[in-house]
């Protein structure tokens, strides 16, 4: 027989070897091959002073009155109202890894869909850019006034609409007042 | 065969149990009791703390009694119940481990061994430092390689009721305790 030693799956025949939970024929093989490798051996050896030494760590006594206590606690929740009871099920329960992390999320995605409805969805629709020659504004800021303003873009059509902006005369003007900023300044804006 | 039997007849307890059977799970309580305790107790390392968890064990078999079903094995729920417990536990860093403590349960081992054989002040102070040893390096254990140990070797679980309880797969805890075992060997060799 080759080491056996050498693969990852031999360790753990070997580990089982040790613990005693080989099937008869399997362990006579073993017992035939650490006597002719020495490294199979050596880690035999190895795992069992382990096993020797994880028995001396004997088992404590329980308490005396660790089911008195426990029969206390027993009749202490079933002496509470059924839904503390029901309470203490769904934050405690027996099997938290398998279903606490759905429940969780479930409860998670409710609430937030319940939130949603009750406060409402909010209208996507931005409201209308309203400058400040609307027709909503006092009259002394109509656009006619300010036809002549100084920032306003000699190579840009006059605002016609007091309602709504061409956001690409807003950008020219952008454009336009970064050539107006001296070169190696930051735009005020 | 008799292991077998064994789990079966706790399937078959829990099921009267979950009948209202009070006498059953004073049965059940009886058998994994002291394995539950020693378990949480090479976990946590803290005599209190143990039998804490230990207690919330139970009451979380008994809270589940009226929906159990026997769909793993008894043993595999009741220490997936308990790993989870312990390991919540260990990462809260609620360790409450004293120097008297420690003293304490070593004391008590040493009182059952003097009762056992009289040993030497000598043996007693071999078994002492074996002790101390053996406690450092499985508390020096990554948890899930500590849990995955402390099934296989004191418990004597198989490989699919201990991936039951840590809910991994079988491989994963192979992985586990080959290298567990492995930081052990290299640990206590000295000790031999």
């Amino acid at each position: 027989m080759d080491c056996i030693k050498k693969n990852r799956q031999g360790v753990e025949i070997l580990t089982d070897y040790c613990a005693g939970i080989l099937d008869p024929a399997d362990a006579a093989a073993i017992d035939a091959h650490i006597e002719q490798c020495a490294e199979c051996r050596e880690m035999v050896q190895a795992q069992r002073v382990v096993w020797e030494m994880l028995d001396a760590w004997t088992p404590l006594e329980v308490s005396r009155d660790f089911d008195a206590r426990l029969y206390a606690r027993i009749a202490e929740e079933q002496a509470q109202p059924a839904w503390r009871q029901w309470l203490g099920r769904l934050f405690r329960p027996a099997t938290p890894l398998g279903l606490w992390k759905p429940a969780v999320s479930l409860v998670a995605a409710g609430a937030v869909l319940a939130l949603a409805l009750v406060v409402g969805v909010p209208d996507k629709t931005p409201p209308a850019f309203k400058t400040p020659f609307a027709s909503t504004t006092p009259s002394a800021f109509k656009n006619t006034t300010y036809k002549n303003t100084p920032y306003k873009n000699p190579t840009a059509q006059a605002l016609t609409s007091s309602e709504e902006i061409d956001l690409e005369q807003v950008q020219q003007a952008l454009d336009d007042l970064e050539m107006l900023t001296p070169a190696g300044q930051a735009s005020p804006l | 065969m008799e292991a077998v039997a064994a789990l079966e007849r706790d399937a078959q307890l829990m099921l009267r149990v979950r009948q209202g059977d009070e006498t059953s799970f004073a049965l059940l309580l009886e058998r994994h009791r002291s394995p539950v305790v020693n378990f949480l107790h090479r976990m946590v390392q803290n005599r209190a703390v143990s039998e804490e968890l230990a207690q919330e064990v139970f009451l979380r078999v008994y809270r589940s009694r009226e929906t159990y079903e026997p769909t793993a094995k008894f043993t595999t729920w009741l220490f997936r119940i308990a790993t989870h417990l312990a390991l919540n536990w260990i990462r809260d860093g609620k360790k409450e481990k004293s120097n008297e403590s420690l003293n304490e349960e070593v004391m008590e081992g040493m009182e059952r061994q003097v009762a056992a054989r009289e040993p030497s002040v000598e043996q007693t102070m071999i078994y002492e430092v074996k002790v101390q040893e053996i406690r450092k390096a499985i508390e020096a254990l990554p948890e899930k390689q500590r849990a995955a140990v402390l099934m296989h070797k004191y418990q004597g679980l198989d490989y699919s009721q201990i991936s039951g309880a840590l809910s991994c797969t079988e491989s994963a805890v192979k992985s586990l305790l080959f290298r567990a075992y492995e930081t052990l060997r290299l640990r206590l060799a000295h000790l031999a």
